[in-house]
């Protein structure tokens, strides 16, 4: 049931993928894209990460998809198709992609027993509840120091894009030309 | 026992003071107010580090760990902020740069701080999740401080560049880490110690090595991966180049430190042959790179990516010397490039920070143009000043692991480097401007930071005492 389920989440992956990077018009290729994460998302519900599958949701599909699509959405216009690539380009694609599924392939085929087994590979682990008991553990498996210092990251996201993104205004330049005249 | 982490909680509570005092106080004043104010409180932390015991290990919420080692790498980067801060300081006022007004002062300030904060999670890291969210927060503020210049084309474009290039590297980063999850099954550093001691050839593990340390030699501009950062540190305002140069590449020598001499220390010589050739070819493409430049702050990228070059080749030799070796060079290239910085910034207030801006130099200052030939010929390794006495330790350390021919090959480049260092000085001495110049001003604040780091240079190579008790510290 697992196998069955794990092939057709895999083959609808692919597929959408291949759309993304082959279809003409790129508001396509984006929706592409979404089809493509939510089969991701299905493959984490299989490994019991509900959790993950829930963030890929979430941030992937709901948040930098829909980003994505108010980039296109502002800088295209509509109905416009991008120029299909050339043959050559093509064919260096395939050979270049072919040559990395073979080093991936050989190398997962020779070494798959050197994965570790033990570690968090139980049921719960994935769960909503572990993640966040792990989340905010003090103790040694927990991860209390990386979840804090995200916050300072995000806040610090913030600051920077409100400056880059700010637009000098005006009232802004003549505030400044007061603090010049110091 | 919380005082070991005090220097560390202050950092974000100083960012946010300087925000506040942004918002909550009206005065003309303002921008020297902000810029002062962070520079005090990043004296104390410089200070508060000093003071801590260096022969002492703490561990806090057992995933955080504060030692000699991680104490002297703050130190490094609370010594870089303060410089970036007093640099920064001059280009906030009108006509202290050709290029405009620095705006946005409580931000700018604000984002270099919880940049150092960033770093300071990279050295104190005890698990790969830490490790990596101090990258991201050490790298994050530096795409939006490249890009501070708005108008500037030039300025987004290498932001541009840096923010892709820099994305690829979190992507390579994590990339590694899941092979390491895979073949560890925990991301703490005495999970995976343990796990490298009893399979050192572990496959799935030595394949995400590889992704992690392509990363590093990314963050470190080391070649083939240096393409973007002469792009980036011409397109940045002079202070976040000065940064970029000293605390970022010292971030990610500290990265490869604390992952080489904590959890992979077991298999730490399956690296020596690849860092060896990588650190070599760097020098080399840096050098030769840095002889074409006409632009002040291009050549410091290439000279930096050498410099990192002589770095990595210490971390070859294997042995005692190398982490002390490194952690001392590191001091005496912050004095260095700073003190360069410092001088480009006092040349760049009505030029453009290029090579023929220098001509007249030593008519006009003669006492600059005499630091400009001091700093330069320590960062050559001319004895006696510090940079010779840093690169002797350097190329010590890696013929302590037998690699003379590395050696040799690095003192040659050496003094390859000698050659364009000169062109500099010939330009401040002998080549004469072609028209008049305007006169040089120089703030307190320069010269007041000048003369300290210009001291540094100097003495720091002629007293013994400064390189042994960093090895008495980290050794």
């Amino acid at each position: 049931m697992i196998d069955t389920l794990f092939i057709i989440l895999s083959l609808m992956i692919i597929f959408f993928a291949t759309l993304v990077v082959t279809l003409p018009n790129i508001l396509h290729c984006a929706l592409a894209l979404m089809a493509s994460l939510f089969g991701s998302a299905g493959l984490y519900i299989l490994l019991n990460a509900e959790m993950t599958a829930l963030a890929q949701v979430a941030v992937y599909i709901g948040g930098v998809v829909i980003f994505i699509i108010f980039a296109i959405f502002l800088t295209t216009r509509m109905g416009e198709k991008t120029t299909p690539s050339s043959l050559p380009k093509i064919g260096w694609g395939l050979v270049l992609s072919s040559f990395a599924f073979a080093g991936f392939y050989g190398f997962y085929a020779k070494y798959l027993n050197s994965v570790s087994t033990t570690g968090y590979s139980t049921a719960e682990d994935g769960s909503m509840s572990a993640v966040g008991k792990i989340l905010l553990n003090t103790g040694s498996e927990g991860l209390i120091i990386p979840f804090e210092i995200v916050s300072v990251l995000l806040l610090m996201t913030v600051i920077g894009a409100v400056v880059i993104a700010r637009a000098e205004t005006k009232a802004l330049n003549c505030d400044s030309e007061s603090q010049e005249n110091i | 026992m919380l005082t070991f982490v005090t220097p560390d909680m202050l950092l974000p509570i100083l960012a946010l003071l300087v925000l506040s005092i942004d918002l909550f106080i009206e005065s003309k004043n303002k921008t020297a107010i902000l810029f002062d104010t962070a520079a005090a409180g990043v004296l104390l932390i410089i200070v508060l580090l000093f003071n801590l015991p260096h022969d002492q290990e703490f561990y806090y919420l057992t995933n955080y760990k504060v030692d000699g080692l991680r104490l002297l790498f703050k130190e490094i980067f609370a010594i870089s902020l303060f410089f970036t801060i007093l640099l920064g300081k001059g280009y906030a006022r009108k006509n202290g740069n050709w290029r405009g007004i620095l705006k946005y002062d409580s931000e700018f300030i604000a984002l270099l701080i919880f940049c150092a904060f960033g770093m300071f999670c990279v050295v104190s890291a005890q698990e790969l999740i830490t490790l990596f969210i101090g990258l991201e927060l050490a790298t994050i503020p530096m795409y939006f401080l490249t890009a501070y210049y708005k108008k500037d084309q030039s300025s987004l474009e290498g932001a541009m560049k840096y923010i892709i290039m820099g994305s690829l590297t979190s992507a390579l980063v994590l990339l590694g880490y899941s092979f390491w999850y895979g073949a560890v099954g925990c991301l703490r550093y005495e999970a995976i110690l343990s796990f490298v001691q009893t399979n050192p050839d572990n496959p799935m593990f030595l394949a995400g090595a590889i992704f992690v340390f392509a990363a590093v030699c990314f963050k470190l501009a080391m070649v083939p991966f240096h393409m973007w950062a002469p792009d980036v540190y011409q397109a940045a305002p002079t202070p976040v180049t000065a940064f970029l140069s000293v605390a970022s590449k010292s971030t990610a020598i500290a990265f490869v430190i604390t992952l080489l001499y904590g959890p992979l220390a077991p298999i730490r010589h399956v690296f020596t042959y690849p860092l060896g050739i990588l650190a070599c070819i760097t020098m080399t493409v840096g050098n030769l790179g840095a002889m074409r430049q006409y632009e002040l702050r291009r050549f410091m990228a290439y000279s930096s990516i050498a410099q990192a070059g002589y770095i990595m080749l210490a971390l070859v030799g294997n042995g005692k010397m190398a982490v002390p070796s490194i952690i001392y060079y590191l001091f005496i290239y912050l004095a260095t490039n700073f003190c360069l910085f410092f001088i480009i910034s006092v040349i760049g207030q009505k030029r453009p920070e290029e090579f023929a801006s220098l001509r007249g130099l030593a008519k006009q200052s003669p006492a600059l143009a005499g630091i400009l030939v001091l700093c330069l010929f320590s960062l050559a390794g001319i004895p006696p000043l510090a940079g010779f006495t840093g690169k002797f330790m350097l190329f010590a350390s890696a013929a302590e692991g037998g690699f003379y021919g590395l050696v040799i090959f690095a003192a040659l480049n050496s003094t390859v480097s000698l050659y364009y260092y000169l062109l500099l000085i010939k330009e401040a001495y002998i080549n004469k401007p072609e028209e008049d110049l305007e006169s040089l001003e120089i703030t307190f604040t320069q010269s007041f930071s000048i003369a300290i780091l210009t001291l540094a240079v100097v003495i720091l190579g002629l007293i013994p005492w400064f390189s042994s008790i960093i090895t008495k510290i980290v050794g």
